[in-house]
């Protein structure tokens, strides 16, 4: 915050400063300024004024809902694992179904130029990318979190 | 006794207190997990219900929706269950399950925004708004209009933000973690955090600046 005294403030160091991030000598350099400029002064008070008004989500459970939340859980323990395997079939079934879409056409149904085969072939990729990314993600945070414990 | 004794009193007590609360619950949470391990009847089922209200909140702020909120701290109960043999106790029960659900809630805010950006799928707008759930039962008519309002479009801004941004916001500002435990959280530097908050604020100043003059 060099020369806080005679530049306006940055607005990172009103954020940081709203969230008690700023050290203490920062603070001090700033809480100067603020008191001698009215523009940031204005800034301060206008951040200041969203940021209170930020509503605070909450769920307020009721009686009894966090223990029937707790036995629903409990009973997802009990329940046989089917692992991964639903993913990874799922995966191989979509794969199949428009592998088989794209190969087998009616016939005098030629490719063409080749611009749906390339469109076809587009959502393929994203279908597969989406199962994959989800896949990883899984196997990703399983594995951190396994090392983490 | 001069003020300034009895501040240096207090805080004495309250850091002896702080310590003892601590050693207690690293004592509780022994206990808690060998009867985990050992299968104890009840002790799983026992744990999710002292946590599930502050993970169900955690996700809800994270993803803006209580279903999809109820689902991930689920997940994440189960994750625990799943990893209790491996599990050290480096740290606490409560700071491990609190870690999975927030990059659980951050893995679900991403493949949302890649389903949304291929199928072309909008949340809808009249999908039950945060501050209805939590609407103070003595506000007046006007004020829960305001505050509905001002709940919907906090929402709509939070969804627009990158899963990263909205996260860091979250914890900063709803969860009040410090930017240095959510560079821990979320793995990443904490010039990265400062950034991705000060982008979300940036962003969500434009979007409730009309809410701002309209209360002004």
């Amino acid at each position: 915050m060099k020369g806080i005294g005679a530049k306006h403030c940055r607005k990172e160091d009103l954020l940081l400063y709203y969230y008690d991030e700023l050290d203490t000598q920062r603070r001090h350099e700033l809480e100067a300024h603020l008191n001698g400029c009215a523009a940031c002064g204005k800034e301060w008070q206008q951040l200041q004024r969203t940021l209170d008004g930020v509503p605070q989500p909450t769920i307020e459970l009721a009686s009894g809902e966090a223990e029937r939340f707790a036995a629903r859980v409990a009973e997802r323990v009990q329940r046989p694992g089917r692992g991964k395997l639903w993913l990874w079939g799922g995966a191989l079934t979509a794969t199949v179904v428009l592998a088989l879409s794209l190969t087998v056409r009616p016939p005098g149904m030629l490719p063409g130029k080749g611009s749906n085969l390339v469109a076809d072939a587009t959502i393929v990729q994203e279908l597969e990318l989406l199962q994959n990314m989800e896949l990883l993600e899984e196997l990703d945070l399983l594995q951190e979190l396994e090392g983490q414990g | 006794m001069t003020p300034q004794a009895a501040t240096v009193v207090v805080d004495h007590a309250s850091a002896q207190d702080y310590a003892a609360a601590s050693e207690l619950g690293d004592r509780c949470d022994k206990i808690l997990l060998e009867q985990l391990r050992a299968g104890h009847p009840g002790a799983f089922e026992q744990l999710v219900a002292s946590q599930a209200s502050r993970l169900i909140n955690l996700a809800y702020r994270l993803v803006g929706n209580r279903a999809e909120a109820e689902e991930i701290a689920q997940e994440g109960f189960l994750r625990l269950h799943r990893s209790l043999d491996g599990f050290r106790g480096d740290c606490s029960i409560s700071s491990y399950l609190y870690r999975i659900v927030s990059r659980l809630a951050i893995d679900h805010l991403r493949r949302e925004k890649l389903r949304r950006k291929l199928f072309f799928f909008r949340r809808q707008d009249d999908e039950v708004d945060p501050v209805e759930v939590s609407a103070d039962p003595g506000a007046s008519p006007r004020d829960l209009l305001q505050a509905k309002e001002t709940g919907q479009r906090l929402l709509a801004a939070l969804d627009r933000l990158s899963a990263r941004q909205r996260a860091v916001f979250v914890l900063r500002h709803q969860e009040g973690l410090t930017l240095k435990e959510i560079a821990a959280l979320l793995k990443l530097q904490e010039g990265t955090v400062k950034a991705h908050l000060h982008r979300a604020v940036r962003a969500l100043r434009v979007e409730l600046e009309d809410l701002q003059e309209d209360r002004s």
